[in-house]
């Protein structure tokens, strides 16, 4: 019984869940943040919605990351292509690569969010200063980024048949 | 390539001719004028000019009104009011901003037209907001009578010799029969129901003039309201027919005005242009405020880059002012103007993102472009992308004239396009993988190779870059350390590290040679690190000490690693979007499927990772490679100059 519910196939599919489930809610959270924080702002200065939607859309991107990854865990072992068996060996090879942007797209969305948040506050006072409050959202960003490209390298590049 | 050198201008001139000499100054577009102290004038009270400050506040009010004129003519420009339309001269979308010149701009009568007519407009639109209010009474209360339609009598009789007359509600449920027959026993009146409707009952009391007060009292506490209808002689139907009519009149009155709002459609060009001189007589305030008058002379001190000495010098004759024009002293804060060549001033925005140099500095910003360039178009390497990104950039400059530092930002990014277009041609990347991933064409597309196949070659590409770059920053700082005349400085302190590098990076092609250089490096370093300190052993302390930041050398290479990542991400992401779209399989919804994909997927990898590699392209400079040199903090030389937001002031030579 246990090992059919711990079965690789399904171990590979934790890996998917997690890493549209964990980033998914980061994002949320993250684009939660912002749109609260600019709602004030837009309450004083309609004008700003589009500085807002740009800055908003920011903690976003980490869930399509996630989306992403899950994504393609589901096309490399076969999901999409019909009937799946994976050794459990291969199921925990797939449950692993999800963990970085799983795990790091949760909490740098909603860092990010916090971040964006402050940026929000900064061009109700300062319209002109939109660059700035971006970017500094933008670095928080690149460990996303990063965690990305952890997880999707050995995706491409191991060769999967070759795990017991 | 250089930080301007300036020169700083003291003017003293008759007060009565300032406002003329600022407004040629400003004209002239090469100086900065700055706020005048009154220590070192010895026994001069100076005044400053302080109505203009009213001036300004009314400026921008005035600025306020035409962007709301601006709104409501846009709203106008519909097929609805076609035909009220009479000025046909509409802008075509792409066409070049209008240009205004000196004399233009002082010819104040059509510039008072302009605010006459924008008074109109205002006054319109004013009217049509108060017209469209008084429709919606109208309504109101029209609504309030329609209930009591069919009332006979009269609303401005109010009873007779004995008796009175009274209008007004009750509740919906009220029992009319039922309160008549309690008023039969206590009070000389009866209720007559008018009509109703979904909110309440509508009744007329009559009541014999004795007990009137008794019998209301009584019909208050069973829910009766008094209603305060209009007092005309005639009845209820003829007042409703009257409001109709009234209503029609206003929507009548509504339409003309509407009509007349719409006539001034294709005004907006003027109010543009009358936008603009507004801006630029407050950047003329603005200036005036900074001056100071002394009785009947006026005070002006300010900044111009040497190259404009004799323009300024020019006008300043004509206006048989004193002046002096002197070289900065140690102490002033001289504005710091940047200029380089074409190649170059586009990078000037990121510059002035950071921070200015310090003037007399030395300025990076041709050096920085260059690796800017490179290392933007590893991060980002794409020959697809990159083209999408320059053309787009090539045409934003030829449709939407952009100006100043938005200008700059175009030709940068059109610049750095190029450049991912190039590295991607080297590295295989023309829309991820798109050749292989959706045409099918198994072939090695790259010049060199393909970063996601061999990622141990790209980050050796990313820290060797990053070493170059690192390198020549500490060229430059030997370079400055040298015109500084501190040569021990520059081959001790710069110049040990360069060959203790040169020797690391030899050692990769002949371990012997690499390692007798670097040690030689090292060497160098604990002979002279310490050559500050008097005591003997001080100096080797100090000198074996220094070795210690060959860790801040570490993690500053290090950080070229990001190059890897952020190249590679690009790239990765645009496979994952080409598979994705590949799935849909060969039929008309596979293709549709491809279509969509491709666009979306390719879209936001592009405005993701754009971003980043402008964010980390820049970071590599400001930290990395600006770290080893530069000396920042230079304030920004404010240029006084026409001020515009829809035409191009054309600026004039000889004023």
């Amino acid at each position: 019984m246990l090992q059919q519910i711990f079965s690789g196939t399904n171990i590979a599919l934790i890996g998917v869940a997690l890493a549209a489930i964990l980033s998914g809610i980061g994002s949320a959270k993250g684009v939660g943040i912002v749109g609260k924080a600019a709602s004030g702002m837009l309450a004083e200065d309609p004008s700003k919605f589009g500085q807002a939607m740009l800055l908003q859309a920011l903690p976003g991107t980490q869930g399509i990351y996630g989306l992403v990854t899950a994504f393609l865990i589901l096309w490399k072992a076969g999901f999409l292509g019909g009937a799946v068996s994976l050794t459990t060996g291969q199921g925990a090879f797939y449950l692993m690569v999800s963990l970085p942007i799983a795990i790091v797209g949760l909490v740098s969305a909603i860092i990010q969010g916090k971040v964006a948040a402050a940026g929000v506050n900064l061009i109700a006072k300062r319209p002109n200063e939109l660059v700035k409050a971006i970017m500094s959202a933008a670095l928080v960003e690149t460990y996303a980024i990063f965690a990305l490209l952890i997880s999707l390298l050995p995706i491409f590049l191991v060769d999967v048949s070759a795990i017991a | 390539m250089a930080v301007t050198e300036m020169k700083k201008f003291t003017v003293i001139c008759q007060a009565s001719k300032a406002e003329a000499l600022v407004r040629r100054l400003m004209w002239l577009s090469c100086v900065d004028i700055r706020q005048t102290e009154s220590d070192g004038l010895d026994g001069v009270t100076l005044e400053r000019p302080t109505e203009l400050d009213a001036q300004i506040t009314e400026y921008n009010r005035t600025l306020q009104k035409i962007k709301e004129a601006m709104k409501l003519l846009a709203s106008y420009d519909t097929k609805a009011y076609r035909e009220h339309i009479t000025l046909k001269v509409k802008k075509k979308p792409f066409s070049p901003p209008s240009e205004i010149d000196f004399d233009e701009f002082v010819d104040s009568g059509r510039y008072e037209v302009a605010l006459s007519k924008l008074d109109k407009i205002l006054r319109l639109s004013k009217m049509l907001s108060d017209k469209k209010a008084e429709q919606i009474a109208i309504g109101d209360e029209y609504h309030g009578l329609l209930a009591w339609k069919g009332y006979g009598v009269p609303l401005n009789v109010r009873g007779t010799a004995y008796t009175d007359l009274t209008l007004g509600t009750l509740g919906k449920k009220a029992n009319i029969a039922q309160i008549n027959r309690e008023l039969e026993k206590s009070a000389l009146a009866e209720v007559i129901r008018v009509g109703a409707d979904k909110h309440a009952q509508y009744v007329s009391v009559i009541s014999h003039k004795s007990d009137t007060e008794n019998a209301l009292r009584i019909l208050l506490s069973k829910g009766f309201s008094p209603s305060n209808l209009p007092s005309i002689d005639g009845t209820i139907d003829d007042a409703i027919l009257a409001l109709e009519e009234r209503a029609n009149e206003n929507l009548e009155n509504i339409e003309k005005i509407k009509a007349q709002i719409a006539s001034f459609v294709g005004f907006e060009a003027q109010l543009e242009i009358t936008h603009d001189i507004i801006m630029t007589r407050i950047v003329e305030l603005e200036a005036r405020k900074k001056l100071a008058i002394a009785g009947s002379v006026c005070i002006i001190n300010g900044w111009t880059p040497v190259a404009s000495c004799e323009r300024v010098q020019g006008l300043l004759k004509k206006f048989d002012s004193a002046y002096e024009l002197e070289d900065p002293s140690p102490e002033d804060d001289v504005p710091v103007l940047i200029k380089n060549n074409a190649f170059a001033s586009a990078f000037e925005p990121v510059i002035s993102l950071y921070s200015l140099p310090k003037y007399k500095t030395f300025d990076p910003t041709f050096i920085m472009s260059i690796f800017y360039t490179i290392i933007f178009g590893l991060m980002f390497a794409d020959v697809g992308y990159g083209i999408i990104l320059a053309l787009g950039c090539f045409l934003a400059i030829k449709l939407l004239y952009p100006r100043g530092t938005m200008k700059k930002f175009f030709q940068m990014f059109a610049i750095c396009g190029i450049s991912c277009a190039v590295w991607g041609a080297i590295l295989g990347g023309y829309l991820g993988d798109f050749p292989s991933t959706v045409l099918g064409i198994d072939a090695n597309v790259a010049i060199w190779f393909d970063p996601i196949q061999d990622p141990m070659t790209f980050l050796v590409l990313s820290v060797a870059v990053g070493a170059i770059h690192m390198i020549t920053g500490m060229i430059v700082k030997m370079v400055i350390l040298i015109k500084q005349r501190q040569i021990f400085s520059a081959i001790f302190d710069v110049g040990s590290w360069i060959v203790v590098f040169v020797g690391i990076a030899l050692a990769l092609l002949n371990t012997k040679v690499g390692l007798i250089t670097a040690l030689t490096g090292v060497l160098m370093l604990i002979l002279t690190q310490g050559r500050a300190q008097k005591n003997i052993l001080m100096k080797i302390v100090k000198g074996v000490g220094s070795l210690y930041s060959i860790t801040s050398y570490a993690s500053d290479l290090l950080s070229y690693t990001r190059i890897l990542a952020l190249g590679l991400a690009s790239a990765v992401i645009a496979k994952v979007v080409n598979i994705i779209a590949s799935l849909g399989g060969e039929n008309i919804v596979g293709y549709l499927l491809l279509i969509i994909v491709l666009l979306i997927g390719h879209t936001l990898n592009m405005v993701i990772n754009l971003l980043g590699t402008f964010v980390h392209a820049s970071r590599l400079q400001y930290i990395e490679f600006f770290g080893k040199f530069y000396e920042e903090g230079g304030t920004p030389f404010e240029l006084v100059a026409p001020k515009s937001k829809y035409v191009l002031f054309k600026s004039k030579k000889d004023i």
